[in-house]
């Protein structure tokens, strides 16, 4: 028999070892499992060499290759429903209009669709266990299965009425790398939006136990949706993040149209405004110098001249000067500026705060998963990881997470100016 | 009893997603598409699945799944 103490005492030494605690803190888990996903999706190949002894192939391919033909069958049929004349070749596995044709394949078959929502819902249904309703909501994993086959079938034609009616390239060479991202992020949003509509699937709201929301305030006290510092610190990066999505989805040239990610982006951080405005924006002399050098740095690593810059330079050379000029400053705008804003009050001001509890270790961690976060969707991940480590010190220094957009917004700044400089927009 | 049930689903949901996975990994990515000239009369410079793009996606997800959570937060802490 355990008296009070002693188990108070146990669950002390518990929380002292460094591994547990790590592993007790959702943050942390949630970062590992986002981790685990990454790695398993790059190394996808060899996964399947390491399984394929003692999986039955046979038996998977003629299924795959079952749901292929129907796929091919379902897209075509889809198209005639909706009034266009095309045709199929199904010992080819050919789908066509026009002079326009596809071959729908394994990897058309939906496959990879099936196995990234579901290990969507699993992660969803772990962060949300508490809110939804089981075993009810386990019935979303088949819906949800279901529902990104058909929308691979939309994409495949699509993809065909692209590249018949509107351009081959734009079909070939955007819309067919991106719209399966696409589809996925829209399923995904979709089930979880939905969810919360249909009572079958969650419980009656509550207050959560332990919900730092609730601490320190009441109904009264709490601050308005936009003026949210959670709220705020999401939303604007979604949109960035959204808003790049569906240009390289739907246009050739995606820089040419960065000005209309420069409107998303002013549009929600007007709305987040009430939030920023509570933001301690007195300067210092220390973020400032630690983002010129960041600049430096990031300019003095920075590889060769690379394709994409080469389009830029293209696309600048074949606008008019007004539009030249136009462009420049949108996006100068947008990278020294309002790019600092959304990305520090998300990664630091945000998801370092959340997984940092107060101990030195989940600090160090706090920072490591803030600043990874923040390199994977960028190009060059070492420099941009170490960036990240820097603006996360610079916002622990006083707190404030004014001092790592200032910071940012100074290593942007220098690049910037060196790219319009030097005419060399790889850097940026 | 619902823990029992909860742990098995869990259970069922690894067991069945690493072939998945597997599968999804001989089927999809790897070059298929350079290979086999997917489109456009057997193109075969037509782009592969971007991985960028994959994590970004991945990154919208996340986001509007925080989002959810904390709007739940505010909506059960204003009833």
């Amino acid at each position: 028999m355990t008296s009070n103490s002693e188990s108070v005492s146990n669950d002390a030494r518990l929380n002292g070892l460094a591994g547990i605690t790590l592993l007790r803190n959702k943050w942390s888990l949630a970062a590992l499992l986002v981790a685990a996903i990454v790695v398993l999706g790059f190394y996808r190949q060899t996964i399947f060499e390491l399984a394929a002894p003692v999986l039955s192939l046979t038996i998977v391919d003629a299924a795959i290759d079952r749901l292929t033909g129907i796929t091919l069958v379902a897209s075509a049929g889809l198209l005639q429903f909706l009034g266009f004349d095309v045709y199929t070749i199904p010992e080819t596995r050919e789908l066509g209009m026009e002079d326009f044709h596809v071959y729908v394949w394994g990897p058309c078959s939906g496959i990879e669709g099936f196995g990234l929502i579901t290990l969507f819902l699993s992660v969803y249904m772990w962060m949300f266990k508490d809110r939804l309703r089981f075993p009810a909501a386990f019935m979303l994993v088949p819906i949800g299965i279901a529902l990104s086959w058909c929308l691979n079938v939309v994409r495949i034609s699509t993809l065909l009425v692209i590249g018949a009616r509107v351009s081959p390239e734009l079909a070939l060479d955007t819309f067919h790398s991106h719209a399966g991202w696409l589809m996925f992020t829209v399923l995904a949003v979709s089930l979880a939006g939905a969810t919360s509509a249909f009572g079958w699937f969650h419980k009656t709201a509550r207050v959560p136990a332990g919900s730092n929301v609730a601490a320190g305030s009441n109904q009264t006290g709490q601050p308005s949706f936009f003026a949210d510092p959670n709220i705020a610190a999401i939303l604007p990066f979604i949109v960035f993040m959204a808003s790049a999505f569906l240009l390289q989805t739907f246009t050739l040239t995606p820089q040419l149209y960065y000005p209309l990610r420069v409107v998303a982006m002013v549009g929600v951080l007007w709305l987040i405004w009430p939030y920023l405005r509570t933001l301690n924006w007195r300067p210092s002399m220390v973020p400032v110098i630690a983002g010129l050098g960041i600049g430096v740095v990031w300019v003095a690593t920075a590889s060769p001249t690379t394709e994409e810059a080469g389009e830029i330079g293209t696309m600048l050379a074949g606008l008019s000067v007004f539009g030249g000029v136009s462009w420049i400053l949108a996006r100068t705008l947008g990278t020294v500026l309002l790019v600092p804003i959304i990305e520090e009050i998300f990664f630091r001001g945000y998801l370092l705060r959340k997984v940092d509890t107060g101990s030195m270790l989940m600090r160090i961690v706090a920072i490591l998963v803030s600043s990874t976060a923040f390199a994977v969707l960028h190009g060059r991940w070492l420099a941009a990881f170490l960036a990240g480590v820097v603006f996360a010190i610079i916002l622990l220094r006083r707190g404030r997470v004014s001092d790592a957009i200032y910071a940012h917004a100074s290593a942007n700044g220098l690049i910037a100016a060196y790219a319009i400089l030097m005419q060399d927009w790889s850097v940026i | 009893m619902m823990s029992f049930v909860y742990k098995g689903w869990v259970l069922f949901f690894v067991t069945s997603l690493l072939p998945l996975l597997a599968f999804a990994g001989k089927k999809g990515g790897g070059g298929y598409c350079k290979k086999h000239g997917c489109g456009g009369g057997g193109r075969k410079d037509v782009p592969e699945i971007d991985m960028a793009e994959g994590l970004a996606a991945v990154a919208i997800v996340i986001a509007v799944m925080l989002l959810l959570r904390e709007y739940y937060k505010r909506r059960a802490v204003t009833q």
